[in-house]
């Protein structure tokens, strides 16, 4: 469901799709952080390790589902226009001066 | 320029056109072309009724017009035109003319030209083997009688006109005059109006300050008054009287000049002649009736001019009679500097001109000096560090500084509230000039023509100080250079104005504070040899002044300042410094390279062989520019990064045949490191005049094609690609590849006077071109209309970019002037300056005007708006916080309620 709801919210940035975005990866995280709380539910059952790792797993997808989106929008960092205002300008090795003869 | 009555004649175009206007309203009443020749007079012709024509007297023949509609009545060739020089036409309502010319060494030719014909009614020569020159040495008296000083013989001679044929000799012992050595003699007579007789009466000039009232009639020579100390004299009738204004200097006129400024022995030996001052610079003008040389009573006007200033050099005078038939008058005193003063009765100044700031040859902005409390900010933070508690007790002090500052401001402006608003002075003078918050204002050096400096304020435009440099001749090149701004308190800032004289080829420095316009106490070098350029460094000496490189013409390199300190800075950074040296008439660009010991190698040289092409301008980048990004954003997110080279010269060549058809025009891109050529292109069918503006990584230059008969626009810019060769340094000996030129053209509906780009302080606002139209209006045209990436065809990328489809019309929009409605006449460049918003750059545009204002190309994006409603949002912002605390306050208690039931 979630992948239905990431290809409707089309590639532009506007309020609704960057909601979404923002929700897809939200979620997880909040999950994630909860993990300890998880586990201790989970005590009871015999096969703690697998659910637990499947847990993480799935988490973890619907994070890297939220970090493609978020490339699919151009949000990331990858090109390198993206670093251009932190290029120095380079240093001036000779000066040259001069003109028409006065 | 004749004026009779209402209407004045004008002969222009050298010679070619004869024009007369309205002198009330500046209308044109007619105007008419001239035969071709080289033009060397002109007079008004009447008849004893009136004024009726204009006679202009050419090289080869005199032709006569009406005044009243410039219609030809006759046009006559002069005889023996080849060898003699007609120099002098006279006419006396009698109904003919006279026109004098003059066989050098040789002897005059006198025509006599019936006015109403042009028949040649008497032809004379007359024998003259002394004379050289008409003008200054001959003047005609009287009944058309011509009377000539000849200095080496000390004597006059007088011949009529009308009648004799050989000049009379009169030898001038008899009258006890004295000729001085060195000084040739001149005339100077008068002729109330061009329908009667000239006066008998005549001024000799025998000295730079000695001049003697004569008077010939009826074949005697008598001597009037003689004036001694005098420097100007002037004639002027009114009705029936005809007065003398003499200009007399009150004190001693001393020869040399007195504690000017002034170059070094050569140039002051060259002038002795001239070079007679007035030491308190004290003037008296008086008036004396010609007939007897009697002076006039209560028509003394007395002035005095600024110390070490210019001279007086012409002086006009108008008189009128008054109502008890006395004479009064006004004079107009002209003096070296282009200066004009009206002055009136005893002595006050009605109005005063500065004529040679419609003369601007270079200008500089500087900012203005930091206030106390500023200064001591700047000192906190640019001293080295004293330790922790050091510079916490220095911050202390800092802030109390600002807070006595900030009160003392606070109980000015109330003080201020309380007095009426009249009373509030906000004068500009140069005693509390302090730079404003954001340095929006700034005082412009101006180096005029004349050779007189101007310090003027940016905001309003008033002249703060004015300093004129004697021995400046017409003709001088001058480069202006600062050296030291005002932001290194205590330093003072300095300036340095380089001067070189045509005709010797002798310069010489000039250095002076910029703020108050006074010369500073660094002495400048002495400069033995004539200087070819010169070349600003950044690097700065102790005192924070940057270091000038002056080379000679034997090629040597002089370091201003040269102490030990910028030796030895020099010695470890000189195999990187590099001049380049176009000389134009010879078509070479060369380049040299600094040694250790100061002395230039040549290191390349470009020859343009002036058979083809000549050079007409070069243009490298300016030195304050930074460049906010390193290259341009594509639509797919890649970077075109931008060829940034520092030391790359733009040279633009005018081809010699100027026949529309093999007319063309040539850009050189060259490096001023290596002299490689960069880029070369030739523009078939284009003319010059070329204006250019070279910046970043673009060139934009426009022509005239003479094919499509339009004003053309091009654009160069270059690229690296996408990568950046060394993104850390850059050194013109490593680069191996050459850069992308991208280029498109594009038409421009009207010429240019002058194109200029803005500048900010960290090049983050977009640059618009700054184009001044010969109609007087400048358009700030941005530069992303003049973008060579422009597509044809748009495309999915191209919209990405933001670049506009290209169309070949750039289309003038009045809303796009940034002069409104105050046209600039005959502009002659445009400078630009940064300030310190990022939004706004100062723009001033010099010509006959000049006009300053300021340029937000982006808009002010830094700037809060005009109507940015204070009130409302800070009353909200507390409005809230209060009511956060309340309701927490509220909640706190009711949980606490709650928990207690």
């Amino acid at each position: 469901m979630n992948l239905f709801i990431m290809y409707m919210a089309g590639n532009t940035i506007s309020i609704f799709p960057a909601m979404m975005v923002c929700m897809m990866g939200w979620r997880p995280l909040q999950a994630l952080m909860s993990l300890s709380a998880t586990l201790k539910a989970l005590e009871s059952s015999s096969r703690r390790a697998l659910q637990g790792l499947v847990f993480l797993v799935g988490n973890g997808l619907g994070l890297a589902l939220a970090l493609y989106k978020c490339q699919a929008m151009g949000l990331l960092p990858t090109r390198p226009s993206d670093w251009l205002a932190f290029v120095t300008p380079p240093q001036r090795m000779e000066f040259t001066g001069g003109g028409l003869i006065l | 320029m004749l004026i009779h009555g209402q209407d004045a004649i004008t002969v222009s175009n050298a010679g070619r056109i004869l024009r007369s206007w309205e002198t009330n309203i500046g209308g044109l009443n007619w105007e008419t072309s001239l035969d071709t020749g080289s033009f060397q007079g002109a007079a008004l012709v009447g008849l004893p009724e009136g004024v009726k024509y204009v006679a202009v007297l050419k090289k080869t023949a005199l032709s006569l017009h009406y005044l009243s509609n410039g219609h030809q009545k006759w046009v006559e060739h002069l005889p023996e035109s080849e060898n003699t020089q007609y120099q002098l036409l006279y006419s006396r309502g009698t109904g003919v003319i006279h026109v004098l010319g003059i066989v050098p060494q040789s002897h005059l030719n006198v025509v006599t030209f019936n006015v109403e014909d042009g028949e040649i009614t008497r032809q004379v020569r007359v024998a003259a083997p002394w004379l050289v020159a008409l003008q200054g040495s001959c003047g005609v008296l009287g009944e058309a009688v011509l009377v000539c000083v000849d200095t080496a013989a000390r004597s006059l001679h007088v011949c009529a006109l009308d009648t004799e044929q050989d000049m009379r000799h009169i030898p001038l012992q008899s009258l006890e005059l004295e000729f001085a050595d060195d000084f040739q003699a001149r005339i100077l007579t008068t002729q109330p109006s061009v329908t009667s007789a000239s006066r008998t009466q005549f001024f000799l000039q025998l000295s730079p300050s000695h001049f003697s009232l004569l008077q010939y009639k009826q074949g005697l020579l008598s001597h009037l008054r003689d004036f001694q100390q005098a420097a100007l004299v002037s004639f002027a009738t009114t009705g029936e009287k005809t007065v003398a204004a003499v200009l007399t200097c009150r004190s001693e006129l001393k020869p040399g000049s007195s504690d000017g400024l002034h170059a070094g022995s050569t140039l002051e030996d060259a002038r002795r002649q001239d070079s007679l001052t007035c030491s308190n610079q004290t003037y008296n003008i008086n008036l004396y009736l010609v007939e007897t040389g009697q002076r006039l009573l209560d028509t003394t006007i007395t002035f005095s001019l600024e110390q070490g200033g210019a001279k007086p050099q012409q002086l006009y005078i108008q008189v009128f009679l008054k109502k008890d038939d006395s004479v009064g008058y006004r004079a107009l005193v002209q003096t070296e500097d282009h200066m004009l003063m009206f002055l009136q009765q005893p002595g006050k100044v009605v109005w005063s001109r500065e004529e040679s700031l419609a003369e601007v040859v270079s200008l500089e902005m500087v900012d203005l000096p930091l206030t106390g409390a500023q200064a001591e900010l700047e000192g906190e933070f640019g001293k080295k560090a004293d330790g922790l508690l050091g510079m916490f007790l220095k911050r202390l002090s800092s802030q109390l500084i600002l807070l006595q500052a900030w009160t003392a401001h606070l109980w000015k402006m109330f003080y201020d509230a309380r007095k009426p608003r009249s009373q509030i002075k906000n004068e500009i003078n140069i005693d509390n000039l302090a730079r404003d918050e954001f340095n929006l204002q700034k005082m412009m050096v101006m180096v005029t023509a004349s050779g007189k400096l101007f310090g003027i304020e940016s905001s309003s435009g008033t002249i703060l100080w004015k300093q004129y440099l004697r021995n400046v001749r017409p003709g001088s090149s001058f480069k202006l250079m600062v050296q030291r701004t005002t932001a290194h308190f205590p330093h003072p800032p300095q300036c340095t104005l380089l001067v070189k004289d045509k005709e010797t080829k002798m310069s010489f420095l000039y250095v002076f504070n910029p703020i108050f316009g006074k010369r500073s106490q660094v002495a400048p070098p002495v400069l033995k040899r004539p200087i070819l350029q010169t070349l600003l460094l950044p690097i700065m000496d102790q005192d924070y002044a940057k270091v000038l490189l002056l080379i000679d013409d034997e090629y040597k390199v002089t370091p201003f300042p040269a102490t030990k300190n910028v030796l030895r800075q020099l010695e470890e950074i000189a195999h990187s410094i590099y001049f380049y040296l176009v000389d134009a008439e010879q078509g070479k660009l060369s380049g040299f390279r600094l040694k250790k010991d100061l002395s230039t190698e040549e290191s390349w040289e470009v020859a343009i062989p002036t058979e083809v092409q000549r050079i007409v301008t070069v243009k490298g980048k300016r030195s304050n520019e930074h460049v906010h990004s390193q290259g341009r954003v594509m639509g797919d997110r890649s970077v075109l990064y931008k060829s940034l080279n520092p030391n790359l010269l733009a040279v633009v060549t005018e081809s010699t045949d100027t026949h529309h058809e093999r007319t063309f025009i040539g850009i050189f891109l060259l490096d001023g490191v290596t002299g490689r050529i960069i880029h070369s292109s030739v523009q078939r069918k284009a003319k010059g005049p070329v204006h250019m503006v070279h910046s970043e990584n673009w060139v934009v230059y426009q022509y005239w094609n003479t094919k499509a008969r339009r004003n053309e626009l091009t654009v160069l810019e270059l690229y690296e690609g996408t990568e950046q060769y060394n993104a850390t340094a850059f050194s013109s000996l490593d680069r191996p590849i050459l850069p992308q030129v991208l280029q498109q053209s594009y038409i421009f509906p009207s010429a240019i006077s002058a194109m200029e780009a803005t500048i900010t302080e960290r090049g983050i606002t977009s640059r618009h071109l700054l184009i001044g139209l010969p109609s007087g209006a400048i358009l700030s045209l941005p530069k992303a209309l003049l973008d060579p990436r422009r597509p044809e065809i748009p495309t999915e990328q191209s919209r990405e970019e933001n670049l506009i489809p290209y169309s070949p019309d750039v289309q003038i929009h009045a809303e796009r002037f940034i002069n409104y409605n105050q046209t600039i006449s005959r502009m002659r460049g445009i400078y630009t300056a940064p300030s310190g918003l990022e939004s706004t750059c100062l723009v001033v545009a010099y010509g006959l005007d000049i006009f300053q204002t300021r340029v937000y190309p982006s808009k002010q994006f830094d700037v809060l708006k005009d109507d940015y409603d204070y009130v409302l949002i800070s009353s909200v912002l507390f409005g809230l916080v209060f009511a956060t605390m309340i309701t927490k306050r509220l909640a706190q208690v009711k949980l606490l309620n709650r928990a207690w039931r």
